[in-house]
């Protein structure tokens, strides 16, 4: 059996460490802002997370681009040239071009390199839902499964990782095309926070309003009750925008009020932060198969 | 010489000269308030219910009392505004009932028909309370009851004076009144309009101070004032712009179509065909149409099929000045469909450009001084066509008119699902628009509209009118006060303090977390910059964000939740 990279983008949102401990490559994306492009590095070595979130508070708008081909093309020529398989398990494509451009770019690699495998895998989600998903199939590879077992498998259980999270602002998201969400969800609401899942599909979707921030990490935890399986002996993972106290106090509910076994808390990486905008939480945990569909 | 008999034109001179006699007392009623804050509309309301039913009275030869009291009733109830319309409307529909088959009135057929007045009046409230409107006529009725006079001098003379006894007396009943040293304004009211009936009958004619020209036989139609004309607006050289402000009742005919069984739709739809600002309301016999067309003519004949005209006006738009009609005729109302349909009732630009943003599809203009008539709902209902109607009342004044005219339009259109959600302030309407997902199936909406109405508290800051000797406060005439909605909980001289003594005093600010700030016409940068500061000061758990409402009475309304 030949060796496999796991290959993760931007956007799942897996620190440095992290990475090393799970073996776990990843793809970058680049962000814009105020005309000159960075590579999205989930280490923040071009511009710190508080100066880049500030930029945000400031009113700068950010643009994300998606992993560009010649990035694939790099990475695939490269584990091609050390034999290498590649389990790439990418940004949801509701959300990102990334996937298809890495299926395109895969095609002509493994034409050139018959005897290689590179399987691309749709997440389906982000942040630490993409992320969740590659920590899985480190831990399968480790097992000694096969990439295409690991690929059956991602694709099986991917929509089981949920989401729920809440923005400080809806109008980040509504720009950058990344929800379904009503009309009645925006609006010069005062204090009203969407709860958002991921769908099926792997769009956001506000399923519903909570009144104040405190009501909004309620809704949360009372949904990661009602989709979470074995709580008690899974890691929930909360990544956040930029916002210390907001994630710690979520941490502390979330452990209270779920009895999970840890909490693990880090930042939203570049990509997805420029989407949402400061101030975002957002909880995983692996339950009940997401299947709906939003429908605004 | 005694007067033994009422007829049908008698009785028409006294009620309008009990409209006259109510308008001319119009100000005074508005004052009497229970609270220090010029919410007092109650005149007001009284006099465009009372308006409503002398518009449909007033330009015909009344032969029989029965007849005219029918009429009278219907006209009444669709001009019917505030809690104090509402039972107004309903005590003459009680009285209209208790006259039934009667040519003429005597005294004791006066007094049954009164007392069936009260009875309905009474039946309109849900929990009806004493020290009110209700007890003044109740006990007027207990007197002539019991009466054995023939002459309606007498009866008036007996009615009269316990009913004025009976309205010195509401403070004891309702400590609400005593705290404030008022007597009560619905009741009030009621004196005034029976006052000036007496006066007629007596043969003493009122200077109608305030006439809007409707009680002199000169107007009628949707309660619009009679529009300025200015000739130079059309002339010889002028083209047609907005064509003809048509309005017009229908008395429709057995001759010609089962009344019954008439659909109002079928005029409805050809209206849609040739107009627009279309208002179309049956009740019973009777068809009230108010339309905007180029071609009326089409209109009187195509509706002359069903009956017969009892009054028409029509008015080239291009010459009326009357702001009111202008705006109706640019707004072009638009059909909505739609699964779920909400109303809400709130005046002033702010106030409505804001909740149209957040989900409200029409406004029915509404608030502290100006409650919406039955007819301003049925035109809205008219104007939507979708399978649940809500409609958020904004204001406790507004929750019975809202509910009469649920059960008026249910009545006609079978199929449509109208529901009063108990919103009974602005703040609570604005919770409630604000928590629902209009995506969501009209159940959910309703019952998200609820859960976020519990959870609401309403703040309102205004200035007092008067001085007033509360339990706890003793307000000057000037200071601010700040009002949950039923009581003062603050009072100060600075606007800011009694925003801050209110928030202090709302029950359980601690566990809130989210404020509504809906500055009035009177708040300035500066005064939002000042509450933005003693808001972060005082209570820095709370979120707070502004809105421009614009309103006029409150200098803020808060949505503390």
């Amino acid at each position: 059996m030949r060796e496999y990279l796991i290959l993760g983008d931007s956007t799942c949102d897996l620190n440095k460490e992290i990475r090393e401990q799970y073996d776990i490559d990843y793809v970058q994306m680049n962000y814009v802002l105020e005309g000159k492009e960075y590579p999205a590095s989930l280490d923040w070595e071009e511009m710190g997370v508080h100066e880049f979130y500030n930029a945000m508070r400031e009113g700068k708008r950010i643009t994300t681009t998606q992993v560009p081909a010649e990035t694939f093309l790099a990475k695939f020529n490269e584990c091609a040239e050390k034999g290498l398989d590649v389990l790439y398990v990418g940004c949801s494509s509701a959300l990102s071009g990334s996937v298809n451009t890495a299926n395109v770019v895969a095609k002509e690699v493994m034409e050139a390199h018959p005897e290689m495998k590179i399987s691309c895998v749709d997440a389906r989600n982000s942040s630490f839902g993409q992320g969740i998903q590659l920590m899985w199939a480190s831990d399968q590879k480790k097992a000694g499964k096969t990439i295409e077992e690991v690929t059956a498998f991602l694709e099986k259980h991917r929509n089981c990782v949920n989401q729920c999270g809440t923005v400080a602002d809806l109008s980040y998201l509504k720009r950058a095309g990344r929800v379904t969400a009503s009309s009645a969800f925006f609006g010069n609401l005062i204090g009203i926070k969407p709860i958002l899942i991921s769908d099926a599909n792997g769009q956001n979707f506000a399923i519903k309003k909570a009144k104040g921030a405190s009501n909004a990490k309620m809704e949360i935890v009372a949904y990661l009750n009602e989709v979470g399986k074995n709580l008690e002996k899974q890691t929930v993972y909360i990544s956040h925008a930029d916002d210390e106290k907001s994630v710690q106090t979520l941490a502390a509910m979330v452990k209270e009020g779920t009895g999970c076994k840890d909490v693990f808390t880090d930042y939203i990486g570049p990509i997805v932060g420029a989407s949402v905008g400061p101030g975002t939480v957002i909880a995983y945990c692996v339950g009940k198969e997401e299947t709906r569909v939003g429908e605004a | 010489m005694s007067i033994t008999h009422l007829d049908g034109e008698a009785l028409k001179e006294a009620l309008v000269s009990g409209l006259i006699n109510l308008r001319n007392h119009k100000g005074e009623v508005d004052s009497l308030n229970v609270f220090p804050v010029p919410d007092g509309d109650t005149g007001t309301n009284m006099v465009m219910t009372m308006e409503g039913g002398i518009q449909v009275i007033a330009q015909d030869y009344q032969e029989r009392v029965e007849d005219l009291l029918k009429k009278f009733a219907r006209g009444v109830l669709l001009g019917a505004r505030g809690n104090s319309g509402v039972i107004l409307s309903q005590f003459f529909k009680g009285f209209a009932l208790g006259a039934e088959g009667k040519k003429t009135l005597t005294t004791s057929e006066f007094s049954t028909a009164f007392g069936r007045g009260v009875e309905k009046a009474y039946e309109s409230v849900i929990t009806p309370t004493e020290g009110t409107m209700l007890t003044v006529m109740r006990e007027g009725f207990e007197v002539i009851r019991d009466l054995s006079v023939t002459d309606f001098a007498e009866l008036f003379a007996a009615l009269m004076d316990e009913m004025r006894a009976s309205l010195a007396r509401t403070p004891d009943l309702l400590a609400v009144l005593k705290e404030a040293g008022v007597i009560d304004s619905g009741g009030a009211g009621f004196v005034y309009v029976f006052e000036g009936m007496e006066k007629a009958l007596l043969g003493e004619a009122l200077d109608d101070a305030g006439a809007g020209g409707l009680a002199g036989g000169a107007g009628f139609g949707a309660g619009h004032a009679p529009a300025k004309i200015d000739p130079a607006a059309f002339n010889a050289d002028s083209e047609l712009e907005y064509g003809y402000c048509t309005e017009f009742i229908l008395q429709l005919q057995n001759a010609k179509v089962d009344i019954a069984a008439f659909d109002i739709n079928t005029i409805i739809g050809y209206l849609e065909s040739v107009g627009d600002s279309i208002v179309a309301v049956k009740d019973d016999d009777l068809v009230k149409v108010h339309v905007h067309s180029f071609k009326p003519g089409d209109i009187l004949n195509y509706c002359q099929q069903f009956g017969e005209y009892i009054s028409l006006k029509i008015e080239n738009m291009s010459l009326q000045h009357n702001e009111t009609l202008i705006v109706k005729g640019e707004e072009k109302p638009e059909m909505i469909r739609k699964e779920t349909a909400i109303i809400a009732c709130v005046s002033g630009r702010g106030l409505e450009k804001y909740f149209r943003e957040i989900g409200a599809d029409v406004i029915v203009k509404g608030g502290q001084t100006s409650n919406p008539s039955t007819e301003d709902f049925v035109e809205a209902f008219h104007r939507i066509d979708a399978q649940t109607i809500i409609i958020l009342p904004c204001n406790s004044n507004i929750v019975i008119a809202a509910e009469q005219a649920a059960k008026v339009y249910g009545g006609d259109v079978p199929g449509v699902r109208i529901e009063v959600v108990k919103a009974k302030s602005v703040a609570e309407g604005y919770s409630a628009l604000s928590m629902i997902d209009s995506s969501q199936s009209a159940d959910r909406i309703i019952s998200d509209m609820n859960g976020a109405i519990e959870n609401v508290s309403t703040g309102l800051i205004t200035k007092a009118i008067r001085d007033v000797d509360y339990t706890e406060l003793a307000v000057k005439e000037g200071d601010y006060i700040g009002l949950d909605g039923d009581e003062v909980l603050s009072d100060s001289p600075n606007l800011i303090e009694a925003c801050r003594g209110l928030l202090e005093k709302t029950a359980g600010i601690e566990d809130k977390a989210v404020v509504a700030v809906f500055y009035g016409k009177s708040v300035d940068q500066e005064v939002r910059d000042a509450f933005e500061k003693m808001i972060t000061e005082h209570f820095p758990w709370l979120e707070y964000g502004f809105i421009d409402g614009g309103q006029d009475v409150y200098d803020f309304i808060l949505a503390i939740e």
